[in-house]
């Protein structure tokens, strides 16, 4: 499935020195006879390098090669694979850098190879301009001190040359050429003034175009409340979308919708309808009064992952109605409260079930984190579980002051229908595939890979499928500073 | 104070500090810098076919030399001067209590101003990406100083011919030097004077604005005849040679994503054919060698201005058009070869570009026209100094 970091409108406009994290995406599934766990630092800037990482879960595998495939242009037009060389101290982790030099939808296609046979993985992801580097003060202070060096001695330079540089060696300058050299002197120095300022412009030019076109920023689309159901029209950012090609559904559904309550964290999970060519629409059912935090998800044909963001505000609580699409659902409240122990935390449902998040302790900002959860029945044995909306597992994970927004599942945080468009562009078998071998089927723990982009307090909701019912429990997740 | 001020031609006075055989820091000088042009095709041609690179690529190395060597050279020579007797010293000028020759100091400001732009250009990648193209600020800079090397290895080489008794031998390493210049110059505008845009009006103002100035200055400045069109054969000949070695080396891309798959390092594309509005700028120049003055001056940029631009047209308006002809598409023209990795040009490789926005219409050759009319008398003027420069 997905999984964006979001800034909202707040954190876009706030000076650039207001880092809110990196982003890693993540791959965990089957690939042929293998099992591997492939984490991505994307570059922050595009062209840029990307970190690429690969721990092999199963399998005897003999060498890894790692290649960036745009999605407009297929294998066919990537380069030959690079090696992934062994991470020192450790047995079964490779790494790699991988040059992205285009903007949009690319997938890292990871070839193994072993006594089992060759086997690809596709890791799709939004190959993004993500960050506006400012330039240190050091920095602009050595360039300042030695371009102003520089030109002093370019002006000094072009005042001998005039005023001795046709003269014989032993022979001093008349007044005539003293003068001279002094006017040569105040022309290149203007002129030079002119040049460094027309530099100046220049230099603004192409950091206002990267701004305004090659910078990623969320959209914000607008949204309204009409009917007890939530409207939101993309006409508005149909221009600004980067990505010309149409959207495509996800697990069945053009739009993921989440509206997250900005102080109780209550949450609606919906699939909005299209109704006309840019206009989408969910009903909603109970939900307590305030303002909302609005992240929607789409895919794009060319395998592009968004979220748009939007802010309504309910006035009057809601009154429960039933929902026309069985597969949306909302979350207010746990069924009592969270029993924590060093081991794990212990959230209560209806029905006597109830979720566990296993080894809860020592989450690290930009670490990588494996989230682990399960969930019991009454008499404290696995639940079974089904799938919903295609994946045994949705972990929606916002932070508390909403500038963070991730989806993800078992299988990673990759958008599983890139994974199937970047596949079935390949002509390969993972359009045909069960969802076993995407993701693997778990057998009493759901299995999250992630990275916290930044310290903080955050809210995660697990939903699964259980006993014929969405179930979703949250939890509150502080995580520190990778210094502290 | 008396001033002697050297004049054409040069007296015996003047010419006393000069040696029969070429120095060995003008010789150092112009070779290095050569190495400029050639390691700046290499590095765009790699760009284009490899794509990935490191600081150490051969292309970059050979650009590295091409600013180190002259540096070396040139900080010798002033450190040299600066500690010497007066009667061992070569001709120079003092900058901030230091003596050295003015083209050893125009090196000097080049070898800093290249090695300012390396963190600069390491900033931009960090802060914009890596760039795909020739023309960003801070290769600017780097373009600055390698142009300020290679001038300032002309300028060494000038002031010896200018001291020479006999001048032929420093003239010819001269108009060597300028055809670097020349070559250096057709690569920073490359992205002007691609064959499918020279049936638009940009590419004919561009080509007045830049190429007049070493032509009219070469022919100006050396001591010998045909000195321009010695320049644009030089230029020719390494960008000839440049367009035959290359393709000769295996290479394929190894960034994505490839649009256009090749198997061999990419030619430069065939050269301008500068060599015939250089010819007739010579038989010009030759033909008012005797006429001296401001005015005079005058009245020859106008005709050289007018000649570039006239003999420009007649010889690369139906030239691009063959060049860009699949008749072109083979190993002595390299038409149509020259496209990098990331472009699948299709049928457009066949094509003039943005006839449309930028026609060559009456008015943008009356502007190119002047341009080159304008740039023919600043430089007559810039040459007339270089005709006499002693230091």
């Amino acid at each position: 499935m997905r999984s964006i970091l979001v800034l909202i409108l707040l954190a876009v406009l706030a000076p650039i020195h207001a880092h809110v994290g990196t982003k890693l995406v993540y791959f965990e599934g089957d690939s042929g006879s293998y099992r591997v766990r492939v984490s991505i630092r994307p570059p922050e800037v595009v062209p840029g390098l990307a970190q690429i990482n690969v721990r092999v879960l199963k399998g005897d595998v003999t060498q890894i090669g790692v290649l960036p495939v745009k999605w407009d242009a297929g294998r066919v037009g990537a380069p030959p694979p690079d090696l992934c060389t062994a991470v020192p101290g450790e047995t079964n982790l490779y790494t790699a850098q991988l040059w992205f030099m285009d903007m949009g939808a690319y997938s890292v296609f990871v070839d193994l190879d072993g006594k089992a046979g060759k086997a690809t993985a596709i890791v799709p992801l939004n190959s993004i301009s993500t960050r506006r580097l400012g330039m240190p003060r050091w920095m602009a202070t050595l360039f300042t001190v030695t371009g102003g060096l520089l030109i002093i001695l370019l002006v000094t330079i072009i005042n001998t040359a005039v005023r001795d540089g046709v003269l014989a060696q032993g022979i001093g300058p008349d007044k005539t050429r003293r003068r001279l050299g002094y006017l040569a002197m105040v022309v290149a120095a203007v002129v030079l003034t002119s040049a460094l300022a027309r530099g100046k412009v220049w230099w603004d030019k192409v950091d206002r175009e990267f701004r305004n076109e090659r910078l990623f920023k969320p959209l914000q689309v607008q949204a309204q409340i009409k009917d007890q159901r939530v409207e939101l029209d993309l006409a508005s950012i149909r221009h600004d979308m980067r990505d010309r090609t149409v959207l495509v559904a996800d697990h069945g559904k053009l739009m993921h919708l989440f509206l997250v309550h900005k102080t109780s964290g209550a949450l609606a999970h919906l699939h909005p309808q299209r109704l006309k060519d840019d206009l989408f629409a969910a009903e909603l059912t109970a939900l307590p009064a305030g303002t909302y935090t609005l992240f929607a998800d789409i895919t794009h044909e060319s395998g592009l992952t968004q979220t748009l963001l939007s802010e309504i505000e309910i006035p009057t609580s809601l009154p429960s109605r039933t929902l026309s699409d069985p597969d949306d659902s909302t979350w207010l409240t746990n069924a009592g409260p969270a029993l924590s122990t060093a081991a794990q935390v212990t959230v209560p449902l209806a029905g006597a079930l109830s979720v566990n998040w296993l080894e809860p302790a020592g989450l690290v900002a930009d670490g990588e984190a494996v989230l682990r959860f399960e969930v019991l029945a009454g008499d404290g044995r696995p639940a079974p579980i089904e799938p919903y909306l295609g994946m045994w597992a949705h972990l929606i994970i916002v932070s508390e002051d909403h500038q963070v927004f991730t989806h993800l599942h078992p299988g990673g945080t990759v958008s599983m229908a890139a994974q199937d468009l970047f596949a079935q562009r390949e002509r390969q078998r993972s359009g045909k595939q069960s969802l076993d071998v995407i993701c693997g089927r778990p057998e009493r723990e759901l299995v999250f890979p992630y990275s916290f982009p930044k310290a903080g307090r955050y809210r995660m909701y697990l939903q699964t499928r259980a006993l014929g019912q969405i179930i979703t429990a949250a939890f509150e997740v502080t995580v520190v500073g990778n210094h502290g | 104070m008396q001033t002697q001020v050297a004049e054409f031609p040069l007296t015996s006075a003047t010419a006393s500090r000069t040696t029969a055989s070429v120095p060995w820091f003008c010789l150092a000088a112009v070779f290095a810098a050569t190495c400029i042009p050639i390691g700046a095709l290499w590095d765009i041609s790699w760009h284009s076919t490899i794509g990935r690179d490191t600081f150490w690529t051969p292309a970059h190395i050979m650009i590295h030399l091409g600013g180190v060597i002259p540096a070396f050279a040139a900080s010798w020579l002033i450190f040299r001067n600066t500690f010497t007797t007066e009667e061992n010293r070569v001709p120079g000028v003092r900058v901030w209590g230091f003596h050295g020759p003015l083209g050893a100091w125009v090196i000097v400001w080049g070898a800093l101003a290249m090695l300012l732009s390396a963190p600069f250009d390491d900033w931009w990648h960090n802060a914009y990406g890596l760039d795909v193209e020739i023309l960003s600020p801070p290769h600017v800079v780097l373009a600055m100083g390698m142009y300020a090397v290679a001038i300032g290895a002309l300028l060494l080489v000038l002031s010896w011919q200018n001291r020479a008794e006999n001048p032929k031998l420093g003239s010819l390493l001269f108009i060597y030097a300028a055809g670097v210049l020349l070559t250096m110059s057709t690569i920073i505008i490359t992205e002007e004077s691609y064959p499918n845009q020279q049936h638009g009006g940009t590419f004919y103002k561009v080509s007045c604005m830049i190429y007049p100035t070493y032509l009219v200055a070469t022919a100006r400045a050396a001591r010998i005849r045909w000195a321009a069109t010695g320049a644009a054969a030089v230029y020719t000949v390494l960008i000839l040679l440049m367009n035959w070695v290359l393709p000769l080396f295996e290479a394929r891309p190894l960034l994505a994503p490839i649009y256009n798959p090749l198997d061999r390092m990419v030619p430069p594309g065939f050269p301008l054919l500068l060599i015939v509005p250089a010819i007739l700028i010579d038989l010009l120049m030759h033909g008012f060698r005797h006429r001296k003055g401001f005015w005079w001056d005058t009245l020859l940029a106008l005709l050289l201005g007018l000649t570039f631009l006239g003999s420009l047209l007649a010889v690369q308006w139906p030239f691009s058009k063959f060049l860009i002809s699949p008749v072109a598409e083979n190993w002595f023209f390299a038409g149509n070869q020259m496209w990098p990795y990331w472009i699948n040009m299709g049928d457009n490789k066949y094509r003039f570009w943005g006839l449309e926005r930028n026609p060559l219409t009456f008015q943008a050759l009356a502007i190119a026209a002047l341009i080159a009319c304008v740039k023919s008398r600043l430089v007559l003027g810039v040459a007339n100094w270089m005709r006499r420069v002693q230091r």
